[in-house]
């Protein structure tokens, strides 16, 4: 494993002034996740774990420490490179769909491609690209309908489509399988692994699931924004 | 429980509360200012109304040369009055004058309570038959008596009749016997038992002394045949006109000028061209003829006098040509004494000479004025005051005598104006609460979506649908009282910040409050409909947000098209009321005592242009946006271009909806910034039209000076493009025909420069273009052009000789054989009305008349041109010359309507500040609640790597789409409304206004409207970057 691949979180720490004072949502934190693995963050709710994938996925910006995902220091960025380090290399998945209703599910795909090649050099080639996986998910025949038309397990689907089209080199998943019952949880989940497998790509799950948490290569558990477990420590203790 | 939820809920979220409110507050803000408007105008009505008359009342003795002739009117009975009983009731006329009465006529009128015993009338003991079973006293339903014919000096005449009283009365004072007499000489009913008629000089005393009365004086004349008045050997042939009235009287009649010497008791004025005519100065003495005095009676001059526009003198008091302007230029005036010693007493030997063959008898009448800052006040309320005055004046010496009450009338018009007005701007106005309610409804349908998890928030902990239904039906109440009553204390403050405080203070308290209480009713009503029916909506609706859209039906107006259907409506409607004339009306006129009368009826048809056509062109724009195309490559080749043509495409409705709003709002001010427009537009025409150009001027009596055709030349001044002089007075000749003939206001002017000045209207000549027509006058000097009336009387066609004669009532008169060359409808430059145009060359040579006025068009119709100009002719010829010269601004149309006098345009000041305000507050809304319905798309855009400058333009494109269609779409509906307003309003123009669309002015408000768009929405987008995107992106 490559140490300096991957996903480096250096005391990372975010804080928020409130009414009752300052509440600090991650302690300054620390882990590296190594380049293709997969992890999974667990925790109980508001312990940090969607704030700390805000930040891995560049949404946020932390009040201090650093995130570095492979070469690039993505808390350093601005705000218009960390868009473009999103479109190129990130693959995003939340509980909710969060699909633009006003595009067909061939369109919400073939957007996140789009903006990937910077509007360049997709064409007949991205279509049939983005038709492919949707043959592979088993929505071949939903391409051209809107998301409202579509169940929520293949709306899900969908979106784990949109986030892997353009091949990123990080997968971050926000509780993905929240929405959806046990079968079509598994399903969304083997995609994940699966697709990781094939790109090669490090994936960063928040789940709650415990079943789905321990089917990742690495577990790590926060409370109060600290990190209280990693399996991976424990392994190497 | 639900209430303090209610409350905190609103104040807890203040922006939400305050843009729910604002539409309220804004809507019937509007609505209210426009009705405290024409609370506060109606005072400006009152003004126009009364300001051009010359006399508020005259009180008109009957009998001017006295009158001996008394009614007694005995009923023989006392105590109670059984029914059945028969009493008798006598009547005793007698004459105690030193001249017989001709035509005496006795009526005796029976009560209610009183039947007439057939067979029982006498006069002077003999039986008076009857007329059936009526008495001969008071026959048939007109009532008519008994012609008795002259009752000679010393003559009394007894009549008798009986009565049965048909129920049992407790004295006969019940009953009210309405006996009256009437004579050649006294044609106004003088009731029995009146009280002794009072002198002139007792009238005036006791009349002034009345609350609200400023002045009474005394004015007698009397007019006098050609050759009365002489100077040594020179004698004037025309007619005279021989006034008695003081020194307080001209100078309370400031149109009385004295022009050299003062005017003393005892001695005489003498006027401008009568001096002239007899070269007589002051100190020189006058001769005047009476009938009835054996020799011409000496007077001194004391003075010489401009009464040439001395209305008050010469406005006629005859019914058929009431207040018409019937200069007489030979007058002389006297003081009343005098006037009574020698003239009264002359006329009154002359009576008793010659009977019927007196052609004139002396006027005598009491001039009141009343307080006229007591008037400071709506028509109805200063018609109150008026009427009160009148009566009072009536009151005194009652049963003689007549009162002209010329300010009652015309405030009685005033006041019929006014109500008109206040309907009509009703009608303006309900667009005002119309946007209230639609600008509510849009507020609540958004802020209703962004309720929704709140909603689902309450329903999980146990919150049942009625229990949200009553929780919207108080946040409703709430909001529109609280929005309400906020916005009529704005339209009243707005109202008085356009109008003036001083203006809104002489309305009526009662008018006020019910204006307000009208307003807030009809926005409470509005406003709180619209908000409750929009959360109801939300409440019905699916909790989940994509199965709620799937589910939603589109609304009523789309599923039934009812925009289509408004709109075909609207053309039917506008085809009929087109074929019928609807849009005519009936023209008001202040002089006429008419009130104008408009179809209010039609005034639905802009309204409902507006709305139907708004909804059509929304219905086209979401079908134009359904079918919008790709940029032509790959999907997402133009990002913004992609997203942009898909979220239209896809969500049509969403665009039409704002575009709708956005359409209304300014489609509003086109319709108000077209119609104001139109509406000054008109009220030029109308001032030039009547004046006959932009500057009329007037010799001076007074001047020396021989005032030509030439004259023309000296008024060509810088600002002064063309010329003409004119000649026209009224009764100035007489026309004739085979069949009939009057005298008539005949107009000559210089047909060649007269077409280059006067201002024609396609309809002045029937079947000829006003070129053609002054060209054939050019050529055609014993021509003459016939009005369509004075044709139908002469029962004259064209080609048909007529018999003009010139110089009516002077020695140059003379009669000329012409024909007529064609007809017209109406001339501008005579409002008085005149019957034939001739060549002026023809009159000079026949008559050798010097031009009335001259005409002079400026070199454009800007106003600082007509200043220019005027200055130029007043330091120029009119240094030199006496003249008086008038304006298209200054000229004071006698058949414009009160409503005229309405300041539209601080009317449409606030319609436009309002229109602007709610159309910031509708884009604001638009795009705030675009930016709350799709916060969740745009983090999920930027989550995916689109730039925040990409949303921005995307957000803009949207928002700015329906800025542009629905500001397009708004300037034709806008358009089509003001095109009816004008239309519908005709009646209030003498011409027929045009309409008139300030391009400039309707792209500059277009420009506020997109550029508020794009401002609120580069502001909203800001509002992006503080989302937290993590957050919203895990909500479900």
């Amino acid at each position: 494993m490559n140490a300096g691949n991957g996903v480096t979180v250096e005391s990372l720490a975010v804080a928020h002034q409130t009414a009752s004072g300052v509440v600090k949502a991650l302690d300054g934190i620390s882990f590296h996740i190594a380049a293709g693995t997969s992890a999974a963050i667990v925790g109980p709710s508001g312990c940090g774990k969607s704030t700390l994938l805000g930040l891995l996925g560049g949404l946020d910006v932390p009040t201090s420490g650093t995130v570095r995902v492979d070469a690039t220091t993505i808390s350093s960025l601005t705000d218009r490179d960390r868009a473009k380090y999103r479109r190129l290399h990130l693959g995003l998945v939340y509980q909710a769909d969060n699909l633009l209703p006003f595009l067909t599910v061939a369109e919400n795909i073939t957007l996140q491609l789009a903006l990937h090649n910077d509007r360049d050099g997709h064409g007949d080639s991205a279509i049939a690209r983005t038709r492919t996986l949707l043959t592979r998910l088993g929505l071949e025949s939903k391409a051209d309908q809107l998301p409202d038309q579509l169940s929520g397990g293949q709306r899900q689907r969908v979106a784990v489509a949109r986030a892997i089209i353009h091949r990123p080199q990080l997968i971050l998943a926000d509780e993905p399988t929240g929405a959806l019952d046990s079968a079509n949880a598994t399903l969304v989940v083997d995609l994940l692994l699966q697709v990781r497998a094939e790109l090669g790509a490090t994936l960063v799950m928040v789940t709650h699931d415990p079943d789905s948490a321990i089917r990742l290569d690495r577990v790590i558990t926060l409370r109060d924004g600290s990190i209280v477990a990693d399996s991976e420590l424990s392994r190497v203790v | 429980m639900l209430s303090r939820y209610v409350w905190r809920d609103l104040v807890r979220n203040p922006r939400r509360t305050l843009a729910t409110m604002v539409g309220v507050t804004l809507g019937v803000g509007l609505f209210s200012a426009v009705l405290f408007f024409v609370d506060g105008s109606s005072a400006s009505m009152t003004q126009r109304a009364v300001a051009p008359l010359p006399i508020d009342m005259q009180r008109v003795l009957t009998a001017p040369l006295g009158d001996g002739l008394r009614l007694t009117e005995t009923v023989h009975t006392s105590g109670p009055v059984p029914s059945g009983q028969s009493i008798v009731v006598q009547l005793g006329l007698s004459n105690s004058g030193a001249v017989p009465a001709n035509e005496v006529v006795l009526r005796s009128g029976l009560p209610a309570g009183a039947t007439y015993i057939p067979g029982s009338a006498t006069l002077d003991g003999k039986p008076l038959a009857d007329n059936g079973t009526d008495t001969p006293l008071a026959a048939g339903d007109a009532k008519t008596g008994v012609n008795l014919g002259t009752v000679a000096p010393g003559q009394t005449i007894e009549a008798t009749y009986d009565v049965v009283v048909n129920a049992s009365i407790t004295s006969v004072d019940a009953l009210h016997f309405q006996s009256s007499f009437s004579s050649r000489e006294v044609v106004v009913p003088v009731a029995a038992n009146a009280p002794e008629p009072l002198g002139l000089h007792d009238l005036a005393t006791r009349i002034a002394a009345l609350d609200g009365v400023a002045s009474a004086d005394e004015l007698s004349f009397v007019d006098l045949p050609p050759g009365s008045l002489a100077a040594g050997s020179a004698s004037k042939t025309g007619p005279v006109r021989l006034f008695g009235f003081d020194s307080a009287y001209r100078e309370r009649y400031r149109d009385i000028h004295l022009v050299s010497g003062s005017q003393v008791p005892g001695e005489a004025l003498i006027s401008s061209e009568a001096a002239q005519a007899l070269k007589v100065g002051v100190g020189d003495s006058v001769a005047v003829r009476l009938p009835g005095a054996p020799q011409p009676i000496e007077m001194r001059i004391s003075g010489i006098a401009d009464l040439s526009r001395a209305r008050a003198l010469f406005e006629s008091r005859k019914g058929e040509n009431l207040e018409d302007f019937l200069y007489t230029r030979d007058s002389i005036v006297i003081d009343p004494q005098m006037f009574a010693d020698t003239v009264v007493s002359a006329f009154q030997s002359a009576t008793t000479t010659r009977g019927d063959l007196l052609k004139s008898v002396p006027i005598l009448e009491i001039d009141v004025r009343v307080i006229r800052s007591r008037l400071n006040a709506d028509p109805a309320s200063a018609l109150a005051q008026t009427a009160r005055i009148g009566a009072d004046v009536t009151a005194i010496a009652k049963g003689q005598d007549y009162l002209l009450d010329n300010i009652s009338n015309t405030l009685h018009v005033a006041r019929d104006d006014a109500a008109v007005a206040k309907r009509m701007f009703i009608f303006l106005g309900i667009p005002g609460g119309l946007l209230a309610a639609m600008l509510a409804a849009y507020a609540g349908s958004v802020l209703a979506g962004a309720q929704r998890r709140e909603q689902a928030i309450l329903r999980i902990r146990g919150a049942n649908r009625r229990h949200l239904l009553r929780m919207l039906a108080l946040r409703t109440l709430l909001l529109t009282a609280a929005g309400s009553l906020i916005g009529v204390g704005i339209g009243l403050s707005s109202a008085a910040v356009v109008l003036g405080s001083t203006a809104m203070g002489r309305a009526s308290t009662t008018s006020l409050i019910a204006s307000g209480l009208a307003a807030l009713t009809i926005g409470f009503l509005a406003t709180g409909g619209a908000l409750y029916l929009a959360g109801r909506r939300s409440i019905s609706r699916e909790i989940n947000e994509d199965r709620a859209r799937l589910q939603s039906r589109p609304p009523l107006w789309r599923r039934a098209r009812l925009d289509l259907i408004g709109v075909a409506t609207v053309s039917v409607a506008t085809i009929i009321a087109i074929r019928s004339d609807a849009f005519a009306g009936t023209a008001g006129s202040v002089y006429n005592g008419r009130g104008v009368h408009l179809t209010l009826g039609l005034l639905v048809l802009p309204l409902g242009a507006w709305i139907a056509g708004g909804l059509v062109l929304a219905r086209i724009v979401a079908f134009g946006t359904r079918h919008l195309r790709d940029s032509g490559g790959q999907p997402f080749s133009k990002l913004v271009w992609g997203l942009f043509s898909r979220s239209v495409r896809r969500r049509p409705w969403a665009t039409a909806d704002g575009m709708f709003v956005v359409a209304l709002i300014v489609g509003l001010g086109t319709c108000v910034t077209s119609f104001a427009a139109s509406y000054d537009a008109a009220k030029s025409a109308d001032a030039r039209f009547s004046l006959g150009s932009d500057v009329r001027v007037t010799p001076s009596p007074t001047s020396t000076r021989n005032f030509d055709v030439a004259y023309s030349d000296a008024l060509h001044v810088d600002g002064i493009a063309a010329v003409t002089p004119v000649v026209f007075s009224l009764q100035n000749s007489v026309l004739q025909s085979e069949r009939n003939g009057d005298a008539a206001n005949v107009a000559a002017v210089d047909p060649a420069s007269f077409v280059a000045v006067a201002p024609f209207d396609g309809s002045t000549f029937v079947n000829m273009t006003p070129e053609a027509a002054l060209a054939s006058l050019s050529k055609d000097r014993t021509g003459v052009f016939l009005s369509t009336k004075m044709a139908d009387f002469l029962s004259l066609q064209v080609g048909a000789p007529v018999q003009v004669l010139f110089g009516k009532g002077s020695d140059k008169q003379i009669m000329s054989s012409m024909h007529v060359i064609g007809l017209f409808e109406r001339l501008p430059a005579f409002p008085e009305g005149a019957q034939a145009l001739i060549n002026i060359s023809q009159q000079e040579s026949l008559a050798a008349t010097s031009p009335n006025f001259y005409l002079a068009r400026t070199l454009d119709s800007s106003p600082t041109t007509l200043r220019h100009a005027v200055t130029n002719l007043r330091a120029g010829p009119g240094s030199i010359d006496s003249l008086q010269i008038d304006t298209r601004e200054t000229a004071l149309d006698k058949d414009q309507s009160s409503l005229a006098a309405l300041n539209i345009h601080g009317l449409l000041t606030l319609d436009s500040s309002y229109a602007l305000a709610m159309g910031v507050v509708a884009i604001a809304i638009f795009v705030f609640g675009l930016l709350l319905q799709r916060r969740r798309e745009y983090v999920t855009m930027r989550a995916q790597g689109v730039h925040a400058r990409e949303i921005r333009t995307l957000i803009v494109a949207e928002t700015g789409g329906v800025a542009i269609t629905g500001s397009i779409a708004g300037v034709v509906v806008g358009i089509a409304m003001a095109f009816f307003f004008v239309n519908i309003l005709r009646p209030l123009f003498v011409l027929a206004p045009s309409f008139e669309l300030p391009i400039n002015k309707i792209i500059i408000m277009t420009a506020l409207v997109i550029t508020a768009t794009a401002a609120t929405s580069i502001a909203a987008t800001s509002l992006i970057n503080r989302l937290k995107p993590t957050d919203l992106l895990r909500d479900e």
